[in-house]
């Protein structure tokens, strides 16, 4: 954090992996600004993610006469959200305003069609860098003969068993020979795991897919798709 | 709703990221595409769930909580005062009710209501204000009715041996009837706002004088009444002399008595 943000910026917006350490360094700031927000249509997780996803858009979209960058990713976090909400809303069928402040009407109204085409922007460009992740994500997915479709049966319904599943993914990638040792196999090391996690063999295998696209996950860069990760987003990776 | 990342669109169907890191299937919306961050509404399954858990509970919770409510059991207790004891499926007492005063004020100090019957049959023949009644009359009548054959059997055997043995250690020289009653006679008894066992004593009166006028006689002690059947069976007979009373009767002790298809000491 002693590096000028400038800087962190630049290498940043080349580097997935810098725009990840960037975002996890600003975590705090995020959720700050997420509990300043009043509205609760969106589960507190949901609204997370997307915050953090505006974030990594913020700072690829940043220049800088746009002034400050904390100021812009802040705005950039708020439209996401009010979006967001509105579009709950819409679903409930009744309208949400979320900035309550006393603008002057019209002012509003132009604002907010500003507002909307820098948005409408910023979320096409989310969704193409999003879109991206996904491909690679596949592509390596199916090095392990995994497909998207696999995964939704395989994986646990369940917050513990999902919780397991994730700290086995982590120590697989924190340990390198049993990550080099699924890289060439492409088979989970199971023997060290069910003595590491004191579990069957039966439970290690009804996940192995999921635990396999945990792992591809969690060590690839994907710093968009890490925000859907509760663990990434604890910044505890 | 739920948040998540599409990751594939196939025949209809999206695979999303969820944001707490599961895989879904769910149907896709028009517009969807690849990378997208949707809303969608997921099926709960635990809602539905749980709320068959819950019917089920209630469709076994309703009869059991019906056969609690509902009398199965009355016992009578006459001295004069007057107890009718209702008693579930279960043996418990669902209420006490009092035939006249003195019953009042002895059910008034007593808490007998989802006791066992037979701890509360024993709770009140060991009243020390039903005991002074006891000692008066010398008399003390059990009856029962029962829907349930058995637990007829069950609670008469009860009363004849237990309860009839505990008045008669306590009040020696008592006499202490206990029958069954049918359901007509109970229904009588109620419809002239007595209980089974003062109305079993009263018709059995009408068998030796049919003159009589039943509720007048709903005043009388059982003792009274039995006192009363032994003088008309002699040509003698007690209505008119008599009023109200029974509770504070001074008729005094009355011999042992012999009753036709009672079960006595």
């Amino acid at each position: 954090m002693n590096e000028p943000l400038e800087s962190r910026l630049i290498k940043a917006k080349q580097s997935d992996v810098e725009a990840e350490r960037l975002l996890m360094d600003y975590l705090p700031f995020i959720k700050k600004k997420i509990s300043s927000m009043h509205g609760s249509l969106i589960e507190y997780e949901d609204r997370l993610t997307v915050a953090m996803l505006a974030f990594l858009q913020g700072i690829r979209s940043y220049e800088e006469e746009k002034g400050s960058f904390i100021g812009y990713v802040s705005v950039l976090i708020q439209n996401r959200l009010i979006d967001e909400e509105r579009k709950e809303g819409r679903y409930r069928e009744k309208v949400v305003y979320l900035d309550t402040a006393n603008e002057n009407e019209e002012t509003k109204t132009r604002s907010r069609e500003d507002e909307s085409a820098v948005d409408h922007y910023n979320i096409s460009q989310q969704k193409a860098v999003l879109s991206s992740e996904i491909e690679i994500f596949s592509e390596e997915l199916e090095e392990y003969h995994i497909a998207f479709s696999d995964l939704p049966s395989v994986c646990p319904k369940r917050k513990g068993p999902r919780e397991l599943c994730m700290k086995i993914a982590y120590e697989v990638v924190k340990d390198t020979e049993l990550y080099i040792t699924l890289k060439k196999n492409k088979r989970l090391p199971q023997g060290d795991l069910i003595r590491a996690f004191d579990i069957s063999v039966k439970i290690l295998e009804k996940y192995r897919k999921y635990i396999i696209a945990l792992v591809v996950l969690l060590k690839g860069d994907y710093p968009n798709i890490h925000t859907f990760i509760p663990k990434c987003r604890e910044g505890s990776l | 709703m739920k948040t998540g990342a599409v990751l594939e669109i196939n025949k209809g169907k999206a695979v999303l990221l969820k944001t707490d890191g599961s895989f879904v299937t769910v149907k896709a919306k028009k517009g969807w595409e690849r990378g997208e961050i949707v809303m969608f509404q997921e099926k709960s399954y635990t809602r539905i769930i749980s709320a068959a858990a819950c019917l089920l509970a209630l469709l076994l919770f309703l009869p059991a909580a019906y056969l609690y409510v509902t009398p199965e059991t009355y016992i009578s207790v006459d001295v004069n005062p007057s107890v009718e004891l209702s008693v579930n499926h279960f043996g418990r007492i669902i209420s006490a009710k009092a035939y006249n005063k003195g019953a009042e004020k002895i059910l008034d100090e007593m808490k007998l209501k989802n006791k066992n019957y037979e701890a509360a049959v024993k709770e009140l023949v060991s009243n020390k204000k039903l005991e002074q009644y006891i000692e008066k009359n010398a008399y003390v009548l059990f009856t029962v009715f029962s829907n349930n054959e058995i637990k007829e059997q069950q609670v008469l055997q009860y009363l004849t041996s237990t309860a009839a043995e505990e008045v008669r250690v306590h009040h020696e020289g008592t006499q202490v009837d206990c029958h069954e009653v049918d359901k007509e006679t109970l229904e009588q008894a109620h419809h002239n706002g007595t209980t089974a066992g003062k109305y079993s004593a009263i018709e059995e009166l009408q068998k030796e004088n049919p003159d009589i006028n039943v509720k007048e006689y709903t005043h009388h002690s059982v003792g009274e009444i039995k006192d009363e059947i032994e003088r008309c069976h002699n040509g003698e007979h007690l209505q008119g002399q008599k009023g109200e009373g029974g509770e504070s009767s001074s008729t005094g002790h009355h011999g042992k008595q012999s009753h036709k298809g009672h079960h006595e000491e």
